[in-house]
C-alpha cells in the first residue's frame, strides 16, 4: 500500500510539475520555410517566409478554413542584429515561429559583403530548433527580399522549389546536395579553408540566353530565379563570385560530384555543339613538396556519354572519338585551372589545400601556416583529367551524315 | 469485529449444506425418501417414484431433464419389476444383483454419495431393507451441437469448436490426441455451484512443477460460485492487477490439443466453451493456430504484422499527439504542412480530439457487441457517418485524427485473442495522457515501465516474456517468426521429401 502511494506521488509530480511544458498545437504555430537576411543602413533586416498551410496543402475538402490565400507570406522585420530582428518580429507575427522546418537561408549580397556571415552563423548554430542541413544561398546581385518575393510554379512552397532546383542544377554545378549549413560551419572552424555558398539570382524571362544549361531556363513565370555560381568568402566576408564553369571546377576538386553533370561546348572550327553527360567522376588531389616549392596535382577520372552532336564529326571513326575525348579533358582541365586561378587571385583557399598540406607534411605546414593566404596564391597546379568516352548513345550517324 | 462476524456466518452456512455428509442410508425406505425430500426440497424437477406395492418396495429418484426417461423405464424399472414378480421369494439383497439393470451400477452407502450424483444426472434406486442405495448414470440433456467457434475464426483449419458440455469437449480432445498419457483430472469448485472443472495434460509432456501448481491452486480455491473460465482465470491468476492476460483462453480444440502436446496444462470448465491454457507467454498471443496450417513464410509475415498492429493499437494515437504537439520537427515538412492545414479551425487540442474520437469508437464497439443483432446495421451506418464524415465536415475534428483512430481500431482487432487486445485498448488511454503532458519523453518512460512490468510477470510461476526475456535462443524459431516445421522439430526426418 505504501509502495503504491509513493508511485502515485511520483507519477502525479511528473505529470503536474511538468505542466505540459513545451506543448504547442499545430494551429498555434507558423512554419518558417525560408529566412532571408539583408543589410540596409546599418540595420539587419530579416525576412521570414512562412507557410500558409491552407494555401499550400491544396485539396483539403473538409477543413473549414478552406484552401484560400497565398501559399507563403514573407514577413520583414529590422533590428540591430539578427536575433534582435527575430525578437522584434514577435510583434508582427500572428503565431509562434517554428524554425525546425527551414529549408533555406538566403543572404543578401550586400550583407554578405559588408557584414559577413559570422553573425548569421552564430544564430543558426546556437538555436536549437534550426537544422544543420538547411541550404545556404547568397542572393546574387540582389537582396534576399527580392528572392523571397517570388512565387514559384509547380512547388507551392518556394523554399522547397529552391531545394529541388539545387538538386537539379547539380547537372550543371556538380554540387549534388547544395552547400548546407553544416558544410559552412565545418569550413569556418579551424584555420584551413574558406567557405563558399551557392548563389541564387533572379532572371527575367526575356533575358538573353546565358551559358548555363537550359535546364534552368524553363521559365513558367515572368520572374524566376536560378542557381548560379558560388560566392567565395574570405573567412567571413564575401569577396567574389565563381561562374558556373568555375563552380564545376570547385565541385570536382572538392569531390562533391555524386551524380552526373553535363558538359557542352562548341566544336573546333565548326558550327555546332557537342554535349556530354559526365558520370562516375572521381577526383584526387595530391600535394607535392619539392625544393621548397608546393605543387598540387588534381587527378580526375570519369566516364562520359555522348548526348548530342550537331557538328560534322565522324562519330563512327575511333580517332575522331579520341579527339573528342581529348577536347572534353581539356575543357574540364581549363575549368579547374580557372577556378584555382580565381581563388588564388582572391587569396581564399576554398579547396582545403592547406588541410591537405597539413595532413601530408605537417612540418611544412607549420612553416607556411602564418602566411598561408599569400603562399596559397603562389602554389603551382597540375591537372590530369582523363574522362573516357564510354558510349556514343543509341545512334551513330550525325545529322550531317543522315541521308 | 465485522470480519469475525462474516467469517462465522460463512462457516455456518457451509456446515448447514453439508450436514448430510456422514448420513447413512437407512434400511427403511420411507426414512430415506423423507431424507431425500428434506435435502432436495419440494422442487418440481426432483422426481421420486415409489413402488410400494411391490414385494420388495423400492423408490427411484432423479432430476427431470438430466436423464433419459425412456431408458429409465425400459432398462431399470421394467427389469426390476419383472425379476420381483418372477421370483417371489427374492431377498432385497439379491434383487439388484439378479436384475440385469446396468453394468455401471454403483452402491452408495452415504447420502453425500447420492446427492451430488443425482444433481449431475444419475438415477438413484433405494431398495427397502437395504442399507445402501444404487446409482446408475443415465445422463442425457439437451446440448448445443459442435459448431464453428464464433470468437476465434480462421480461414483454414478445423471448423469444430468446444461447446458447453464437458463430455463433448473431452471427446474433441481425445479425438485429436489418441495418446495413452492424456489425462483428465476432475475437480469440483464453488461451494454453492459445485462446478466441475477438468485439468487436462499429457503425462509424458507436462512440466510436473506447473501441473502441481495448477492442482494446488484449483483444489485450494475457496470460492462460493463460479460460472465461466474467465472467473477461474481471475481467481487463480498470480498477477491479478496486470491488464495482460496470463492465461490463454480458446474455444478451439486444435489450439487446446496443440497446447497439450507442448506440455501445457488445459483447464476445461463445465458450462462454457472457453478453456484455459497455462502457462502462457506474451508471444503466444501473437500466434494463431492457423499459423501452422499455412505456409511458413506467410505465417511469419502475418506474425510480424500482428506485432506491428499491437504497437499501432497501443501507441499510434499517443504518438500522433506527442509528435504534433511537442515534436513538430520530427514530421517531414510536407506532411507537417498538410497536418497543419487540417488542424486549421479545429477548436480542440489534439489530445482532446483524440480522446473524444477514441471514446466514441469504444462506445460504438460496445454498442455493436451488446445490441440486438437486427439493429446492427443502423449502428454501423450512424457510426460511419458520425465519425467518418460529419465530424470532419462540421470542423469538430481533423481528418488526420479520424485516420489515426480508425487505424488504431482496426489494428486492435488483429490479435487472435480478444482479451489480449483489451490490454492495449486500456493502456492506450494512459499512454495518450502521458503523451499529451510530456510528449515522447513520457511515452518512452511508459514503454520502459511496460517492459519492466512484462518481464516481471509470471504465468503459473513461469516467466511470461520468455523466450524474449529471459532469452532462449532455441525457442526463437517459433516466436516472432514461424520458421519451417522441419527446423523447429529437431527429430523430424525429411529425407524422403528431399529433391533427388
Amino acid at each position: 500500500m505504501r509502495r503504491w502511494n509513493i508511485v502515485a506521488v511520483i507519477i502525479s509530480c511528473a505529470l503536474i510539475l511538468s505542466g505540459c511544458a513545451g506543448r504547442i498545437e499545430l494551429n498555434e504555430l507558423i512554419i518558417v520555410s525560408s529566412i532571408g537576411v539583408d543589410y540596409k543602413k546599418d540595420k539587419t533586416i530579416v525576412h521570414f517566409q512562412v507557410v500558409n498551410p491552407g494555401g499550400t496543402a491544396g485539396g483539403q475538402g473538409g477543413a473549414p478554413s478552406g484552401g484560400s490565400g497565398g501559399s507563403v507570406y514573407t514577413y520583414t522585420v529590422s533590428g540591430e542584429t539578427l536575433y534582435d530582428a527575430v525578437e522584434k518580429g514577435r510583434n508582427i507575427l500572428p503565431r509562434k515561429l517554428l524554425f525546425s522546418h527551414i529549408t533555406s537561408v538566403i543572404i543578401g549580397e550586400k550583407y554578405a559583403r559588408t557584414k559577413g556571415i559570422a553573425p548569421i552563423f552564430d544564430f543558426l548554430e546556437r538555436n536549437h530548433e534550426v537544422r544543420d542541413n538547411l541550404i545556404m544561398f547568397v542572393a546574387k546581385n540582389s537582396t534576399a527580399k527580392n528572392i523571397l518575393s517570388i512565387y514559384t510554379p509547380i512547388f507551392k512552397n518556394p523554399g522547397e522549389s529552391l531545394k529541388n532546383r539545387v538538386r537539379l542544377a547539380a547537372t550543371s554545378t556538380g554540387i549534388s546536395d547544395g552547400i548546407k549549413e553544416k558544410d559552412v560551419v565545418r569550413w569556418r572552424y579551424g584555420e584551413f579553408r574558406d567557405p563558399v555558398i551557392q548563389g541564387v539570382e533572379i532572371v527575367q524571362i526575356n533575358d538573353s540566353q546565358s551559358e548555363t544549361s537550359n535546364l534552368e531556363n524553363i521559365n513558367a513565370n515572368d520572374k524566376t530565379y536560378r542557381i548560379s555560381g558560388l560566392a567565395v568568402f574570405n573567412k567571413e566576408k564575401m569577396v567574389t563570385w565563381l561562374n558556373n564553369d568555375q563552380t564545376r571546377g570547385w565541385s570536382i576538386i572538392n569531390q562533391r560530384v555524386k551524380d552526373i553533370f553535363i558538359l557542352s561546348h562548341k566544336c573546333d572550327s565548326q558550327k555546332g555543339n557537342v554535349g556530354f553527360m559526365v558520370k562516375s567522376v572521381d577526383s584526387k588531389t595530391k600535394v607535392l613538396y619539392k625544393d621548397g616549392k608546393l605543387k598540387y596535382v588534381v587527378n580526375v577520372k570519369g566516364k562520359a556519354i555522348l548526348q548530342e552532336v550537331t557538328c560534322a564529326v565522324d562519330v563512327g571513326n575511333p580517332m575522331a572519338l579520341l579527339e573528342m575525348e581529348k577536347r572534353v579533358n581539356e575543357e574540364l582541365a581549363s575549368h579547374i585551372k580557372s577556378t584555382v586561378r580565381k581563388a588564388q587571385k582572391e587569396k581564399t583557399d576554398v579547396f582545403g589545400f592547406g588541410k591537405l598540406l597539413y595532413n601530408k607534411h605537417p612540418e611544412v605546414w607549420k612553416k607556411y601556416k602564418e602566411n598561408w593566404k599569400e603562399e596559397f596564391s603562389d602554389v603551382e597546379l597540375e591537372t590530369n583529367v582523363s574522362i573516357k568516352l564510354e558510349s556514343v548513345g543509341a545512334r551513330v550517324e550525325t545529322i550531317h551524315e543522315q541521308k | 469485529m465485522s470480519q469475525q462476524f462474516f467469517k462465522r456466518k460463512r462457516h455456518d452456512s457451509s456446515s448447514s449444506t453439508e450436514n448430510y455428509d456422514h448420513l447413512h442410508v437407512s434400511s427403511d425406505l420411507k426414512t430415506n425418501v423423507a431424507e431425500i425430500k428434506n435435502i432436495l426440497g419440494e422442487s418440481i424437477d426432483v422426481k421420486i417414484v415409489e413402488f410400494l406395492e411391490m414385494p420388495i418396495p423400492f423408490s427411484i429418484c432423479y432430476i427431470e431433464g438430466l436423464i433419459n426417461k425412456q431408458q429409465l423405464e425400459l432398462s431399470i424399472i421394467e427389469p426390476i419389476k419383472r425379476t420381483q414378480l418372477a421370483n417371489k421369494k427374492l431377498q432385497p439383497k439379491e434383487l439388484i444383483h439378479q436384475t440385469e439393470v446396468s453394468a455401471m451400477i454403483s452402491p452408495c452407502p452415504h447420502f453425500d454419495l447420492i446427492i451430488t450424483p443425482v444433481l449431475k444426472g444419475q438415477v438413484i434406486i433405494f431398495v427397502d431393507g437395504m442399507t445402501e442405495a444404487y446409482s446408475i448414470p443415465l445422463e442425457t440433456w439437451e446440448t448445443r451441437g459442435v459448431e464453428e467457434p464464433e470468437a476465434q475464426t480462421m480461414v483454414r483449419g478445423p471448423r469444430e469448436g468446444f461447446i458447453e458440455t464437458l463430455q463433448t469437449n473431452t471427446t474433441l480432445l481425445r479425438r485429436r490426441i489418441s495418446n495413452p498419457t492424456l489425462r483428465f483430472k476432475a475437480f469440483e469448485v464453488g461451494k454453492i455451484t459445485k462446478t466441475t472443472i477438468l485439468v487436462s495434460y499429457l503425462e509424458s509432456q507436462v512440466d510436473q512443477e506447473v501441473l502441481q501448481e495448477v492442482i494446488k491452486r484449483v483444489s485450494n480455491l475457496n470460492t462460493d460460485k463460479i460460472f465461466e473460465s474467465g472467473m477461474l482465470e481471475e481467481l487463480i491468476d498470480e498477477n491479478g492487477y496486470s491488464p495482460f492476460p496470463t492465461f490463454q483462453s480458446t474455444e478451439r480444440p486444435d489450439v487446446a490439443a496443440a497446447a497439450l502436446s507442448e506440455g501445457n496444462v488445459v483447464i476445461m470448465f463445465e458450462g462454457t466453451p472457453f478453456v484455459l491454457i497455462t502457462p502462457t507467454t506474451f508471444i503466444s498471443f501473437f500466434q494463431a493456430a492457423e499459423d501452422y496450417y499455412h505456409h511458413f513464410d506467410l505465417s511469419s509475415f502475418i506474425r510480424v504484422i500482428r506485432v506491428i498492429s499491437f504497437m499501432i493499437s497501443l501507441a499510434l494515437p499517443a504518438a500522433y499527439i506527442a509528435v504534433t504537439t511537442f515534436h513538430q520537427e520530427l514530421i517531414p515538412t510536407n506532411l507537417l504542412v498538410s497536418l497543419a492545414a487540417q488542424r486549421e479551425g479545429v477548436p480542440f487540442p489534439a489530445f482532446v480530439e483524440a480522446l473524444v474520437m477514441e471514446t466514441i469508437f469504444e462506445i460504438l464497439r460496445e454498442a455493436g457487441i451488446r445490441m440486438p443483432r437486427p439493429i446492427g446495421s443502423a449502428v454501423s451506418i450512424v457510426g460511419a457517418i458520425v465519425i467518418g464524415e460529419s465530424a470532419v465536415a462540421a470542423g469538430l475534428v481533423s481528418p488526420a485524427i479520424v485516420i489515426v483512430v480508425s487505424l488504431t481500431a482496426i489494428s486492435s482487432f488483429v490479435s487472435p485473442y480478444y482479451g489480449f487486445s483489451g490490454a492495449a485498448r486500456l493502456l492506450r488511454f494512459v499512454l495518450m495522457i502521458l503523451a499529451a503532458t510530456t510528449g515522447i519523453f513520457g511515452m518512452i518512460f511508459f514503454m520502459i515501465g511496460l517492459l519492466i512490468h512484462l518481464c516481471s510477470l509470471t504465468s503459473m510461476g513461469k516467466p511470461y516474456f520468455t523466450p524474449l526475456a529471459p532469452f532462449q535462443s532455441g525457442k526463437q524459431k517459433d516466436s516472432l517468426l514461424r520458421l519451417p516445421l522441419w527446423w523447429t522439430q529437431t527429430k523430424l526426418h525429411r529425407k524422403w521429401v528431399k529433391k533427388s
